[in-house]
Protein backbone atom coordinates (compact mmCIF):
# COMPACT_ATOMS: atom_id res chain seq x y z
CA UNK A 1 0.00 0.00 0.00
CA UNK A 2 1.28 2.72 -0.93
CA UNK A 3 2.38 5.35 2.06
CA UNK A 4 0.22 8.95 2.23
CA UNK A 5 3.48 11.24 1.77
CA UNK A 6 4.25 9.48 -1.22
CA UNK A 7 0.55 9.57 -2.14
CA UNK A 8 0.45 13.51 -1.47
CA UNK A 9 3.11 13.74 -3.61
CA UNK A 10 1.81 12.18 -6.19
CA UNK A 11 -0.78 13.30 -5.86
CA UNK A 12 0.32 17.26 -6.40
CA UNK A 13 2.86 16.46 -8.94
CA UNK A 14 -0.36 15.13 -10.89
CA UNK A 15 -2.01 18.11 -10.70
CA UNK A 16 0.95 20.77 -11.20
CA UNK A 17 0.83 18.87 -14.44
CA UNK A 18 -2.76 18.56 -15.50
CA UNK A 19 -2.81 22.46 -14.87
CA UNK A 20 -2.93 24.52 -18.31
CA UNK A 21 -0.14 27.46 -19.22
CA UNK A 22 -3.40 29.93 -19.33
CA UNK A 23 -0.81 33.48 -18.50
CA UNK A 24 -1.05 34.55 -22.03
CA UNK A 25 -4.47 34.50 -22.06
CA UNK A 26 -4.69 36.10 -18.76
CA UNK A 27 -2.43 39.05 -19.32
CA UNK A 28 -4.03 39.72 -22.67
CA UNK A 29 -7.06 40.74 -20.35
CA UNK A 30 -5.94 42.64 -17.64
CA UNK A 31 -7.71 46.09 -17.28
CA UNK A 32 -4.95 48.71 -16.82
CA UNK A 33 -5.16 50.22 -13.95
CA UNK A 34 -3.08 53.66 -14.46
CA UNK A 35 -4.35 55.13 -11.35
CA UNK A 36 -2.44 52.89 -9.57
CA UNK A 37 0.87 54.12 -11.28
CA UNK A 38 -0.22 57.72 -10.82
CA UNK A 39 -0.65 57.33 -7.14
CA UNK A 40 2.26 55.49 -6.37
CA UNK A 41 4.73 58.06 -8.43
CA UNK A 42 2.84 61.00 -7.10
CA UNK A 43 1.07 60.18 -3.91
CA UNK A 44 -0.38 64.18 -3.42
CA UNK A 45 -2.15 63.74 -6.77
CA UNK A 46 -5.16 61.57 -6.61
CA UNK A 47 -7.58 60.14 -9.66
CA UNK A 48 -10.63 58.14 -9.39
CA UNK A 49 -10.32 54.37 -10.15
CA UNK A 50 -12.29 52.60 -12.05
CA UNK A 51 -13.40 50.47 -9.09
CA UNK A 52 -15.66 52.14 -7.43
CA UNK A 53 -16.30 51.83 -3.68
CA UNK A 54 -18.91 52.18 -1.91
CA UNK A 55 -18.76 52.12 1.66
CA UNK A 56 -17.97 48.52 3.19
CA UNK A 57 -17.97 47.08 -0.27
CA UNK A 58 -16.07 47.69 -3.37
CA UNK A 59 -17.79 47.76 -7.23
CA UNK A 60 -15.82 46.62 -10.22
CA UNK A 61 -17.14 47.95 -13.11
CA UNK A 62 -15.50 47.40 -16.23
CA UNK A 63 -15.40 50.17 -18.64
CA UNK A 64 -16.93 52.80 -17.06
CA UNK A 65 -14.77 55.60 -16.90
CA UNK A 66 -14.75 59.03 -15.11
CA UNK A 67 -14.33 62.49 -17.58
CA UNK A 68 -11.54 64.91 -16.78
CA UNK A 69 -13.84 66.75 -14.45
CA UNK A 70 -14.62 64.10 -12.35
CA UNK A 71 -10.97 63.32 -12.21
CA UNK A 72 -9.73 67.24 -11.32
CA UNK A 73 -12.29 66.68 -8.54
CA UNK A 74 -11.03 63.93 -7.13
CA UNK A 75 -7.51 65.07 -7.04
CA UNK A 76 -8.75 68.65 -5.34
CA UNK A 77 -10.68 66.54 -2.90
CA UNK A 78 -7.90 63.69 -2.23
CA UNK A 79 -4.62 66.34 -2.32
CA UNK A 80 -4.64 67.00 1.48
CA UNK A 81 -5.47 63.47 2.48
CA UNK A 82 -3.43 60.91 0.35
CA UNK A 83 0.75 61.02 1.47
CA UNK A 84 -0.87 61.24 5.37
CA UNK A 85 -2.76 58.01 4.38
CA UNK A 86 -0.68 56.08 2.70
CA UNK A 87 0.11 52.45 4.36
CA UNK A 88 -1.88 53.80 7.63
CA UNK A 89 -4.01 51.36 9.37
CA UNK A 90 -7.30 52.80 10.69
CA UNK A 91 -8.41 52.53 13.84
CA UNK A 92 -11.90 51.38 14.06
CA UNK A 93 -13.56 53.35 17.28
CA UNK A 94 -13.58 50.87 19.94
CA UNK A 95 -16.17 50.55 21.94
CA UNK A 96 -16.39 49.34 25.21
CA UNK A 97 -19.32 48.46 27.26
CA UNK A 98 -19.75 45.55 30.19
CA UNK A 99 -20.28 42.01 28.70
CA UNK A 100 -20.33 42.72 25.15
CA UNK A 101 -17.90 42.65 22.34
CA UNK A 102 -15.71 45.89 23.63
CA UNK A 103 -13.54 46.51 20.37
CA UNK A 104 -13.34 46.40 17.49
CA UNK A 105 -10.39 45.54 15.31
CA UNK A 106 -8.46 47.99 13.57
CA UNK A 107 -10.03 48.28 10.61
CA UNK A 108 -8.01 46.90 8.22
CA UNK A 109 -8.65 49.32 4.82
CA UNK A 110 -9.05 49.21 1.96
CA UNK A 111 -6.62 51.28 -0.40
CA UNK A 112 -8.12 51.87 -3.84
CA UNK A 113 -5.52 53.61 -5.48
CA UNK A 114 -5.42 57.01 -6.01
CA UNK A 115 -9.37 57.33 -4.31
CA UNK A 116 -10.27 57.07 -1.55
CA UNK A 117 -9.39 54.93 0.97
CA UNK A 118 -11.97 52.65 1.99
CA UNK A 119 -11.52 50.87 5.17
CA UNK A 120 -13.73 47.73 5.84
CA UNK A 121 -15.14 46.71 9.30
CA UNK A 122 -12.85 44.25 12.11
CA UNK A 123 -11.36 41.06 10.45
CA UNK A 124 -13.69 38.25 10.10
CA UNK A 125 -14.96 37.27 12.85
CA UNK A 126 -15.32 40.66 14.26
CA UNK A 127 -17.95 42.01 12.32
CA UNK A 128 -17.76 45.22 13.63
CA UNK A 129 -17.35 47.85 10.32
CA UNK A 130 -16.01 50.73 11.69
CA UNK A 131 -13.52 53.66 11.74
CA UNK A 132 -13.42 54.77 7.68
CA UNK A 133 -11.72 57.25 6.48
CA UNK A 134 -12.99 60.17 4.70
CA UNK A 135 -9.89 60.74 2.76
CA UNK A 136 -9.81 64.29 2.41
CA UNK A 137 -13.29 64.29 1.76
CA UNK A 138 -14.50 67.93 1.67
CA UNK A 139 -18.45 66.81 1.31
CA UNK A 140 -19.73 64.16 3.59
CA UNK A 141 -19.20 62.73 6.75
CA UNK A 142 -21.42 62.46 9.93
CA UNK A 143 -24.30 60.03 8.05
CA UNK A 144 -23.94 57.30 9.61
CA UNK A 145 -25.88 57.75 13.07
CA UNK A 146 -28.77 56.95 12.87
CA UNK A 147 -31.40 59.63 12.52
CA UNK A 148 -32.91 59.40 15.60
CA UNK A 149 -29.95 59.02 17.61
CA UNK A 150 -28.06 60.75 20.00
CA UNK A 151 -25.47 61.93 19.07
CA UNK A 152 -22.10 63.59 20.41
CA UNK A 153 -18.69 64.52 19.61
CA UNK A 154 -16.66 66.13 17.93
CA UNK A 155 -15.99 66.85 14.48
CA UNK A 156 -19.07 65.30 11.88
CA UNK A 157 -20.78 62.69 13.52
CA UNK A 158 -24.11 63.00 14.84
CA UNK A 159 -27.29 63.41 13.36
CA UNK A 160 -27.70 62.33 9.84
CA UNK A 161 -25.40 63.66 6.71
CA UNK A 162 -23.18 66.62 7.35
CA UNK A 163 -21.61 68.07 4.54
CA UNK A 164 -18.89 70.29 4.12
CA UNK A 165 -17.01 69.44 6.64
CA UNK A 166 -13.23 69.14 6.19
CA UNK A 167 -12.59 66.16 8.32
CA UNK A 168 -9.55 64.02 7.90
CA UNK A 169 -8.66 64.81 11.30
CA UNK A 170 -8.01 62.73 14.11
CA UNK A 171 -11.07 63.45 16.47
CA UNK A 172 -12.41 61.73 19.30
CA UNK A 173 -15.96 61.58 20.23
CA UNK A 174 -17.62 59.52 23.09
CA UNK A 175 -21.23 59.37 24.06
CA UNK A 176 -23.20 57.15 26.48
CA UNK A 177 -24.47 53.67 25.69
CA UNK A 178 -22.02 53.04 22.74
CA UNK A 179 -23.29 49.60 21.16
CA UNK A 180 -24.81 49.34 24.69
CA UNK A 181 -28.38 51.09 24.56
CA UNK A 182 -29.84 54.30 24.12
CA UNK A 183 -28.33 57.02 22.49
CA UNK A 184 -25.56 56.27 19.55
CA UNK A 185 -21.44 57.33 19.92
CA UNK A 186 -20.82 59.52 17.32
CA UNK A 187 -17.75 58.83 16.06
CA UNK A 188 -15.59 60.81 14.99
CA UNK A 189 -15.42 60.70 11.13
CA UNK A 190 -11.72 60.47 9.80
CA UNK A 191 -8.15 59.30 11.17
CA UNK A 192 -7.42 57.58 14.20
CA UNK A 193 -10.55 58.28 16.18
CA UNK A 194 -12.13 56.56 19.45
CA UNK A 195 -15.78 56.33 20.61
CA UNK A 196 -16.10 54.83 23.88
CA UNK A 197 -19.78 54.29 25.21
CA UNK A 198 -20.66 53.40 28.89
CA UNK A 199 -23.32 50.94 28.16
CA UNK A 200 -23.60 47.33 28.79
CA UNK A 201 -25.50 45.12 27.30
CA UNK A 202 -28.67 43.11 28.37
CA UNK A 203 -29.32 46.02 30.37
CA UNK A 204 -31.95 47.31 28.28
CA UNK A 205 -34.71 45.63 26.72
CA UNK A 206 -34.02 47.48 23.17
CA UNK A 207 -30.46 48.16 22.74
CA UNK A 208 -30.18 50.59 19.45
CA UNK A 209 -27.25 50.21 17.19
CA UNK A 210 -24.51 52.02 17.43
CA UNK A 211 -23.64 53.51 13.98
CA UNK A 212 -20.32 56.08 13.42
CA UNK A 213 -21.08 59.03 12.30
CA UNK A 214 -18.35 58.31 9.58
CA UNK A 215 -18.95 59.31 6.14
CA UNK A 216 -17.10 57.69 4.03
CA UNK A 217 -14.66 59.17 1.20
CA UNK A 218 -17.97 60.34 -0.91
CA UNK A 219 -16.39 63.32 -2.10
CA UNK A 220 -14.69 62.33 -4.56
CA UNK A 221 -16.75 58.61 -5.74
CA UNK A 222 -19.93 60.80 -5.96
CA UNK A 223 -18.39 63.68 -7.61
CA UNK A 224 -17.28 60.80 -10.16
CA UNK A 225 -20.41 59.10 -10.70
CA UNK A 226 -22.85 62.22 -10.63
CA UNK A 227 -24.57 60.49 -7.41
CA UNK A 228 -25.74 63.86 -5.41
CA UNK A 229 -25.71 63.88 -1.47
CA UNK A 230 -28.34 66.13 0.03
CA UNK A 231 -28.23 67.76 3.30
CA UNK A 232 -30.26 65.80 5.96
CA UNK A 233 -31.30 62.98 4.03
CA UNK A 234 -30.24 59.55 2.81
CA UNK A 235 -27.03 58.65 1.36
CA UNK A 236 -27.65 56.98 -1.29
CA UNK A 237 -25.42 55.79 -3.62
CA UNK A 238 -22.81 55.33 -0.24
CA UNK A 239 -23.05 52.85 2.42
CA UNK A 240 -22.30 54.03 5.44
CA UNK A 241 -20.00 52.46 7.89
CA UNK A 242 -21.94 51.31 10.87
CA UNK A 243 -21.59 49.02 13.80
CA UNK A 244 -23.64 46.18 14.10
CA UNK A 245 -26.00 45.62 17.11
CA UNK A 246 -23.70 43.47 19.90
CA UNK A 247 -25.65 40.76 20.59
CA UNK A 248 -25.44 39.49 23.67
CA UNK A 249 -24.18 36.04 25.48
CA UNK A 250 -27.55 34.89 26.28
CA UNK A 251 -29.63 35.61 23.10
CA UNK A 252 -31.72 33.51 21.39
CA UNK A 253 -29.98 33.50 17.81
CA UNK A 254 -30.04 31.18 14.64
CA UNK A 255 -26.98 29.98 12.81
CA UNK A 256 -26.54 31.12 9.57
CA UNK A 257 -26.34 28.42 7.39
CA UNK A 258 -30.12 27.03 9.22
CA UNK A 259 -31.36 28.02 5.60
CA UNK A 260 -30.10 27.85 2.37
CA UNK A 261 -30.98 30.84 0.23
CA UNK A 262 -33.32 29.80 -3.33
CA UNK A 263 -34.86 32.04 -5.23
CA UNK A 264 -38.17 29.18 -4.73
CA UNK A 265 -39.00 31.15 -1.04
CA UNK A 266 -39.22 34.57 -3.02
CA UNK A 267 -43.22 32.56 -3.33
CA UNK A 268 -43.54 32.85 0.39
CA UNK A 269 -43.50 36.73 -0.35
CA UNK A 270 -46.81 38.59 1.86
CA UNK A 271 -45.41 42.00 0.58
CA UNK A 272 -42.52 43.54 -1.27
CA UNK A 273 -41.60 47.28 0.24
CA UNK A 274 -38.77 49.62 -0.64
CA UNK A 275 -37.73 51.93 1.72
CA UNK A 276 -35.22 53.73 4.31
CA UNK A 277 -34.14 51.82 7.20
CA UNK A 278 -34.68 54.48 10.15
CA UNK A 279 -33.58 52.35 13.30
CA UNK A 280 -32.55 49.12 14.10
CA UNK A 281 -32.81 47.72 17.88
CA UNK A 282 -32.55 44.17 19.38
CA UNK A 283 -35.81 42.94 21.38
CA UNK A 284 -36.23 40.41 24.35
CA UNK A 285 -38.99 37.54 23.97
CA UNK A 286 -41.56 36.95 26.53
CA UNK A 287 -38.95 35.27 28.79
CA UNK A 288 -36.32 38.48 28.81
CA UNK A 289 -33.74 37.05 26.60
CA UNK A 290 -33.25 39.20 23.76
CA UNK A 291 -34.73 37.24 20.76
CA UNK A 292 -34.54 39.68 17.63
CA UNK A 293 -33.82 42.36 15.40
CA UNK A 294 -36.36 45.10 14.74
CA UNK A 295 -36.37 47.56 12.52
CA UNK A 296 -38.29 50.60 11.58
CA UNK A 297 -38.40 51.80 8.37
CA UNK A 298 -39.85 54.69 6.22
CA UNK A 299 -41.61 53.04 3.31
CA UNK A 300 -41.26 54.31 -0.17
CA UNK A 301 -43.22 52.08 -1.95
CA UNK A 302 -45.01 48.57 -1.89
CA UNK A 303 -44.45 46.51 -5.20
CA UNK A 304 -45.73 43.79 -4.22
CA UNK A 305 -48.70 42.29 -1.91
CA UNK A 306 -50.18 39.13 -1.62
CA UNK A 307 -52.89 40.34 -0.55
CA UNK A 308 -54.61 44.13 0.20
CA UNK A 309 -53.00 46.26 2.34
CA UNK A 310 -53.65 49.59 2.89
CA UNK A 311 -50.89 52.40 2.17
CA UNK A 312 -48.44 53.08 5.14
CA UNK A 313 -45.75 55.71 5.71
CA UNK A 314 -43.57 53.09 8.45
CA UNK A 315 -43.39 49.93 8.84
CA UNK A 316 -41.85 47.50 11.43
CA UNK A 317 -39.74 44.70 10.36
CA UNK A 318 -38.75 41.40 12.82
CA UNK A 319 -35.89 39.22 11.44
CA UNK A 320 -34.18 36.24 14.21
CA UNK A 321 -30.81 37.28 15.09
CA UNK A 322 -28.08 35.63 13.07
CA UNK A 323 -24.64 36.32 14.49
CA UNK A 324 -21.19 36.29 13.37
CA UNK A 325 -18.72 33.95 14.17
CA UNK A 326 -15.62 35.23 15.51
CA UNK A 327 -14.52 36.65 18.74
CA UNK A 328 -17.20 39.45 18.89
CA UNK A 329 -20.74 38.29 18.62
CA UNK A 330 -22.74 41.35 16.13
CA UNK A 331 -25.57 40.38 13.93
CA UNK A 332 -25.23 39.04 10.92
CA UNK A 333 -26.62 40.97 7.52
CA UNK A 334 -28.02 43.48 9.65
CA UNK A 335 -29.96 46.43 7.69
CA UNK A 336 -28.11 49.52 8.43
CA UNK A 337 -29.76 52.72 9.54
CA UNK A 338 -29.83 55.30 6.42
CA UNK A 339 -29.68 52.55 4.26
CA UNK A 340 -32.59 52.14 1.30
CA UNK A 341 -33.76 48.82 0.77
CA UNK A 342 -35.96 46.51 -1.16
CA UNK A 343 -37.39 43.75 0.95
CA UNK A 344 -39.41 40.53 0.36
CA UNK A 345 -41.10 40.42 3.82
CA UNK A 346 -43.62 37.41 5.18
CA UNK A 347 -46.53 38.52 7.13
CA UNK A 348 -47.16 36.89 10.89
CA UNK A 349 -49.53 37.29 13.39
CA UNK A 350 -49.42 40.96 12.17
CA UNK A 351 -46.24 41.45 12.28
CA UNK A 352 -43.89 41.53 9.08
CA UNK A 353 -40.30 39.11 9.01
CA UNK A 354 -37.44 39.43 6.89
CA UNK A 355 -38.18 36.48 4.02
CA UNK A 356 -34.76 35.42 4.42
CA UNK A 357 -32.60 36.89 7.17
CA UNK A 358 -30.27 34.82 6.58
CA UNK A 359 -28.43 36.51 3.93
CA UNK A 360 -27.81 40.30 2.77
CA UNK A 361 -31.01 42.33 1.95
CA UNK A 362 -31.63 43.55 -1.78
CA UNK A 363 -29.95 47.44 -1.06
CA UNK A 364 -30.28 50.65 -3.44
CA UNK A 365 -27.30 52.38 -3.04
CA UNK A 366 -28.22 54.82 -5.86
CA UNK A 367 -31.21 55.58 -8.00
CA UNK A 368 -32.14 52.80 -9.97
CA UNK A 369 -29.04 50.82 -8.80
CA UNK A 370 -29.07 47.63 -6.68
CA UNK A 371 -26.81 45.89 -4.47
CA UNK A 372 -27.90 42.38 -3.84
CA UNK A 373 -26.34 38.47 -3.86
CA UNK A 374 -25.38 36.04 -6.58
CA UNK A 375 -28.73 33.65 -5.10
CA UNK A 376 -31.12 35.53 -7.05
CA UNK A 377 -29.65 34.31 -10.36
CA UNK A 378 -32.60 35.44 -12.28
CA UNK A 379 -31.64 38.94 -11.83
CA UNK A 380 -28.32 38.67 -13.11
CA UNK A 381 -28.17 40.47 -16.48
CA UNK A 382 -25.34 41.07 -18.91
CA UNK A 383 -25.01 44.79 -17.22
CA UNK A 384 -24.77 43.37 -13.99
CA UNK A 385 -20.99 43.69 -12.03
CA UNK A 386 -19.46 42.45 -8.74
CA UNK A 387 -19.16 44.04 -6.03
CA UNK A 388 -16.48 42.90 -3.26
CA UNK A 389 -18.09 43.44 0.24
CA UNK A 390 -15.86 43.55 3.59
CA UNK A 391 -16.98 40.36 5.32
CA UNK A 392 -19.00 40.68 7.84
CA UNK A 393 -17.89 37.59 9.77
CA UNK A 394 -16.44 34.60 9.03
CA UNK A 395 -19.42 33.32 8.38
CA UNK A 396 -20.60 35.66 5.85
CA UNK A 397 -20.84 33.70 2.78
CA UNK A 398 -22.21 36.24 0.73
CA UNK A 399 -19.44 38.93 1.02
CA UNK A 400 -17.83 38.15 -2.29
CA UNK A 401 -21.11 37.09 -4.09
CA UNK A 402 -22.58 40.80 -4.05
CA UNK A 403 -23.64 41.67 -7.65
CA UNK A 404 -24.49 45.24 -8.55
CA UNK A 405 -27.18 46.04 -11.42
CA UNK A 406 -28.03 49.47 -12.72
CA UNK A 407 -30.93 49.92 -14.66
CA UNK A 408 -34.70 50.74 -14.54
CA UNK A 409 -35.78 47.24 -15.07
CA UNK A 410 -34.75 45.15 -11.92
CA UNK A 411 -37.66 46.55 -9.30
CA UNK A 412 -40.00 44.96 -12.58
CA UNK A 413 -37.64 42.21 -12.47
CA UNK A 414 -37.73 41.16 -9.08
CA UNK A 415 -41.35 41.49 -9.18
CA UNK A 416 -41.95 39.58 -11.87
CA UNK A 417 -39.83 37.08 -10.37
CA UNK A 418 -41.75 37.18 -6.95
CA UNK A 419 -44.73 36.89 -9.12
CA UNK A 420 -43.67 33.98 -10.72
CA UNK A 421 -42.59 31.81 -7.81
CA UNK A 422 -46.34 32.70 -5.84
CA UNK A 423 -47.93 30.85 -8.68
CA UNK A 424 -45.65 27.70 -8.79
CA UNK A 425 -46.80 27.54 -5.99
CA UNK A 426 -50.66 27.75 -6.57
CA UNK B 1 4.50 30.26 -0.75
CA UNK B 2 3.66 32.15 2.86
CA UNK B 3 1.60 34.91 3.65
CA UNK B 4 4.52 37.90 3.46
CA UNK B 5 5.85 36.67 0.13
CA UNK B 6 2.08 36.91 -0.88
CA UNK B 7 1.12 40.29 0.75
CA UNK B 8 4.37 41.22 -0.87
CA UNK B 9 3.20 40.01 -4.70
CA UNK B 10 -0.43 41.37 -3.76
CA UNK B 11 1.64 44.79 -3.30
CA UNK B 12 3.27 44.66 -5.99
CA UNK B 13 0.25 43.90 -8.14
CA UNK B 14 -1.44 47.24 -6.48
CA UNK B 15 1.58 48.96 -8.17
CA UNK B 16 0.46 47.74 -11.20
CA UNK B 17 3.81 45.33 -11.49
CA UNK B 18 2.39 41.97 -13.43
CA UNK B 19 5.44 40.37 -12.43
CA UNK B 20 3.25 40.60 -8.73
CA UNK B 21 0.37 38.49 -10.14
CA UNK B 22 2.78 36.59 -12.24
CA UNK B 23 4.13 35.08 -8.97
CA UNK B 24 0.95 34.07 -7.81
CA UNK B 25 -0.26 32.50 -10.71
CA UNK B 26 3.21 30.64 -10.95
CA UNK B 27 2.50 29.68 -7.55
CA UNK B 28 -0.87 29.28 -7.47
CA UNK B 29 -2.33 28.26 -11.06
CA UNK B 30 -2.51 24.18 -10.55
CA UNK B 31 -4.32 24.68 -6.99
CA UNK B 32 -6.48 27.21 -7.98
CA UNK B 33 -7.22 25.19 -11.41
CA UNK B 34 -7.89 22.21 -9.45
CA UNK B 35 -9.83 23.59 -7.30
CA UNK B 36 -11.94 25.21 -10.00
CA UNK B 37 -11.83 21.91 -11.88
CA UNK B 38 -12.84 19.42 -9.26
CA UNK B 39 -16.29 21.40 -9.36
CA UNK B 40 -16.83 21.72 -13.17
CA UNK B 41 -14.98 18.77 -14.33
CA UNK B 42 -14.62 20.44 -17.63
CA UNK B 43 -11.63 21.57 -19.07
CA UNK B 44 -12.51 24.37 -21.23
CA UNK B 45 -14.58 25.90 -18.37
CA UNK B 46 -11.92 25.48 -15.40
CA UNK B 47 -9.54 27.01 -17.75
CA UNK B 48 -12.05 30.08 -18.45
CA UNK B 49 -12.81 30.53 -14.62
CA UNK B 50 -9.06 30.10 -13.70
CA UNK B 51 -8.73 32.58 -16.05
CA UNK B 52 -11.63 35.10 -15.02
CA UNK B 53 -9.51 34.21 -11.06
CA UNK B 54 -6.48 35.32 -11.95
CA UNK B 55 -7.97 38.92 -14.15
CA UNK B 56 -10.45 39.34 -10.81
CA UNK B 57 -7.54 38.92 -8.58
CA UNK B 58 -5.33 41.71 -10.62
CA UNK B 59 -8.55 43.89 -10.26
CA UNK B 60 -9.61 43.42 -6.52
CA UNK B 61 -5.57 42.80 -5.15
CA UNK B 62 -6.68 46.11 -3.06
CA UNK B 63 -9.25 44.30 -0.83
CA UNK B 64 -6.88 42.05 0.12
CA UNK B 65 -6.62 41.64 3.45
CA UNK B 66 -3.92 40.34 5.20
CA UNK B 67 -3.65 37.87 8.08
CA UNK B 68 -6.15 35.49 7.73
CA UNK B 69 -4.68 33.39 5.50
CA UNK B 70 -4.14 33.79 1.97
CA UNK B 71 -4.77 30.26 0.93
CA UNK B 72 -8.43 29.82 2.10
CA UNK B 73 -8.89 33.56 0.98
CA UNK B 74 -8.02 32.10 -3.02
CA UNK B 75 -9.52 29.11 -2.51
CA UNK B 76 -12.84 30.77 -1.32
CA UNK B 77 -12.75 33.22 -4.11
CA UNK B 78 -11.97 30.54 -6.57
CA UNK B 79 -14.69 28.43 -4.98
CA UNK B 80 -17.35 30.90 -5.52
CA UNK B 81 -16.70 31.32 -9.05
CA UNK B 82 -17.06 28.18 -9.76
CA UNK B 83 -20.28 28.02 -8.38
CA UNK B 84 -21.13 31.13 -9.51
CA UNK B 85 -20.32 29.75 -13.55
CA UNK B 86 -22.43 27.14 -12.68
CA UNK B 87 -25.14 28.78 -11.52
CA UNK B 88 -25.07 31.20 -14.60
CA UNK B 89 -24.90 28.69 -17.18
CA UNK B 90 -27.19 26.47 -15.30
CA UNK B 91 -25.47 23.40 -16.13
CA UNK B 92 -26.92 19.83 -15.24
CA UNK B 93 -24.64 17.66 -16.51
CA UNK B 94 -20.70 18.52 -15.41
CA UNK B 95 -19.64 14.52 -15.02
CA UNK B 96 -19.09 13.41 -19.44
CA UNK B 97 -16.30 15.22 -20.14
CA UNK B 98 -12.77 13.47 -19.40
CA UNK B 99 -10.00 16.12 -18.95
CA UNK B 100 -7.89 16.02 -21.69
CA UNK B 101 -4.61 15.77 -19.65
CA UNK B 102 -5.24 12.25 -19.64
CA UNK B 103 -3.52 11.84 -23.03
CA UNK B 104 -0.79 14.19 -22.10
CA UNK B 105 2.54 12.59 -20.58
CA UNK B 106 3.75 10.87 -23.78
CA UNK B 107 7.46 12.51 -22.68
CA UNK B 108 6.60 10.72 -19.46
CA UNK B 109 8.80 7.53 -18.09
CA UNK B 110 6.14 4.53 -18.57
CA UNK B 111 6.20 4.22 -15.04
CA UNK B 112 5.35 6.99 -14.55
CA UNK B 113 2.90 7.45 -16.88
CA UNK B 114 1.56 4.45 -15.43
CA UNK B 115 1.23 5.15 -11.93
CA UNK B 116 -0.71 9.07 -12.71
CA UNK B 117 -3.07 7.18 -14.97
CA UNK B 118 -3.82 4.79 -11.54
CA UNK B 119 -3.60 7.91 -9.57
CA UNK B 120 -5.94 9.34 -11.89
CA UNK B 121 -8.30 6.11 -12.16
CA UNK B 122 -8.00 5.77 -8.43
CA UNK B 123 -9.31 9.39 -7.75
CA UNK B 124 -12.41 8.91 -10.13
CA UNK B 125 -13.51 6.13 -7.62
CA UNK B 126 -14.07 8.56 -5.16
CA UNK B 127 -17.20 10.40 -4.36
CA UNK B 128 -17.24 14.05 -5.85
CA UNK B 129 -17.29 15.49 -2.58
CA UNK B 130 -14.30 12.92 -1.35
CA UNK B 131 -12.09 14.43 -4.46
CA UNK B 132 -13.15 17.52 -3.68
CA UNK B 133 -12.12 17.29 0.34
CA UNK B 134 -9.16 15.69 -0.79
CA UNK B 135 -7.75 18.09 -3.33
CA UNK B 136 -8.99 21.42 -1.35
CA UNK B 137 -6.29 18.90 1.49
CA UNK B 138 -3.67 18.15 0.06
CA UNK B 139 -3.60 20.98 -2.88
CA UNK B 140 -4.97 23.76 -1.05
CA UNK B 141 -3.19 22.51 2.19
CA UNK B 142 -6.48 23.63 3.75
CA UNK B 143 -6.94 22.22 7.80
CA UNK B 144 -10.62 20.29 8.02
CA UNK B 145 -11.85 23.85 9.83
CA UNK B 146 -11.33 25.82 6.67
CA UNK B 147 -12.33 22.98 4.37
CA UNK B 148 -15.82 22.48 6.61
CA UNK B 149 -16.32 26.44 6.58
CA UNK B 150 -15.70 26.28 2.54
CA UNK B 151 -18.02 23.54 1.63
CA UNK B 152 -20.45 24.34 4.44
CA UNK B 153 -19.95 20.66 6.17
CA UNK B 154 -19.22 19.49 9.65
CA UNK B 155 -15.90 19.29 10.40
CA UNK B 156 -16.01 15.75 11.09
CA UNK B 157 -18.02 14.80 8.48
CA UNK B 158 -14.73 16.42 6.46
CA UNK B 159 -12.30 14.90 8.35
CA UNK B 160 -14.22 11.16 8.19
CA UNK B 161 -14.63 11.55 4.62
CA UNK B 162 -10.50 12.59 4.04
CA UNK B 163 -9.51 9.63 5.75
CA UNK B 164 -11.94 7.31 3.84
CA UNK B 165 -10.63 8.81 0.49
CA UNK B 166 -7.16 8.04 1.30
CA UNK B 167 -7.55 5.04 2.55
CA UNK B 168 -9.72 3.72 -0.91
CA UNK B 169 -6.92 5.39 -2.32
CA UNK B 170 -3.81 3.86 -0.63
CA UNK B 171 -5.76 0.77 -1.18
CA UNK B 172 -5.35 0.58 -4.86
CA UNK B 173 -1.59 -0.43 -5.71
CA UNK B 174 0.53 2.16 -7.02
Amino acid sequence: MMDEKQLELEYRNMKRQAAPDLWDRIEKNLKEHPERVVAAAEPQKGAVDKTVSIGTYKRQKAGRTYGMAAAAAAVLVLVAALPAMRQRLIKAPEMSGSGMAAETEAAPETWAEGESLVTGGGAAGDGAVSGNEVAGDSAASGAGAAEDSTASGPGAAGHGPVSGNGVAGDSTASGPGAAGHGPVSGNSVAGDSTASGTGGSGDSARMEAAFDGSGIHSAAEDMASGASIKNGDAKRGTQMAYRPLAVPEQAVTVEEDSRYFSEDILGDTSLLCGGRVLSAALEEDESGRTARVVYEMEVDGIYYAEDYVSSMERITVESPIIQTEGDTAFVLYQLVPGETYLLPLLEADDRYELLYPFAPQIQMTGEQEYLFHSGYASLVTQDTSVAVKTPEGTNDYYYDRMLVREDGNFLSDLVSLIEREAQGRK
Amino acid sequence: MNDRQFEEYMGRICRNEKEGLRAIYEEYCPLIYSVVYEILHSREDAEDVTSEFFIRLWDIAGTYRPGNGHRAWLITIAHNLAIDFIRKRKREDLSAEIPDHLQRGEDFPEEQLCRKLSLEQALKTLKEEERQIVNLKIMGELTFREIASLLRKPQGTVAWCYRTAIRKLREVQL
